[in-house]
């Protein structure tokens, strides 16, 4: 049974949130990994949330793809 | 001297975009271009090579651009973004349902390494970048090309990490939406 899903106000409060996040949540939450790390049982629920969505998988790529070209940005 | 003068003058108008793009004032992007150029020109002997010399000015650039950052704190906090606040929340508002699942997967961006190769795809990405509402721009570039991290960031602007990550979010998705629409997609 799902847990019902309050307004999310902040990503570190876990234990009210549905128990596998929408994509809304999940594309916030990758977006978040890439600047400080997932408690543990998030990133496990991001993971998945993954295994069943192109979307957010393919969002997660993009993620990596843009650091990835930020990084080479004004270097030769 | 390791480096030849004019190669540094040759640099300067992509040094005075990268400033602008950061400190959203030309005025302040031309003394932190001219104050890199000066730490340039009077020690020379700083540059041994160790990396490209573009990589070795930027990277002296960005250290101005902190100094820049830091002192005009004050008056680069009292202007209020709306505009773009709004924009950011419509734009995410479009791209999933109201019950939070997204509205289409983007297609694949096939291979990165292929698409780094080409010199007009970072011309795309910054003009992606420019087009950036101002307040989440300037928190992206702190991100990615100044590299702070989350602290950093948050003492620099003033503001909690959740709401950093919040922001970063937002750019990070509006870059996509961007280079979706002027370069993966524009190949048909």
């Amino acid at each position: 049974m799902l847990m019902q899903c309050l307004p999310s106000l902040s990503f570190t409060f876990m234990p009210y949130k549905r128990l596998i996040p929408h994509c809304r949540d999940t594309q916030q939450l990758l977006s978040q990994a890439q600047d400080s790390n997932l408690p543990p049982l998030t990133r496990a629920r991001v993971r998945i949330h993954l295994w069943t969505c192109t979307a957010c998988t393919r969002f997660s790529q993009q993620l990596a793809f843009m650091r990835q070209a930020m990084q080479r940005l004004g270097k030769d | 001297m390791a480096f030849d003068p004019r190669q540094l003058e040759i640099l300067r108008p992509q040094l005075v975009r990268f400033a602008a793009l950061q400190l959203r004032n030309d005025a302040l992007a031309e003394d932190a271009v001219s104050e890199t150029m000066l730490a340039v020109l009077e020690h020379p002997d700083r540059f041994q090579e160790q990396s490209s010399f573009k990589t070795y000015v930027i990277g002296i650039l960005k250290h101005k651009l902190l100094d820049q950052l830091r002192r005009g704190k004050r008056e680069v906090q009292l202007s209020i973004d709306e505009d773009g606040d709004r924009s950011d929340a419509d734009m995410m508002d479009a791209l999933f349902t109201p019950a939070g699942h997204a509205l289409e997967a983007a297609p694949s961006w096939g291979n990165p390494d292929e698409t780094l190769e080409r010199k007009e795809f970072f011309d795309i990405l910054q003009l992606c970048i420019d087009k950036l509402p101002a307040k989440t721009g300037r928190i992206f570039m702190m991100r990615e090309w100044l590299e702070l991290d989350t602290d950093a960031i948050c003492k620099e602007l003033d503001i909690t990490a959740a709401n950093a990550w919040v922001l970063l979010h937002r750019a990070r998705t509006r870059l996509k939406e961007c280079l979706q629409l002027t370069w993966f997609g524009a190949k048909a």
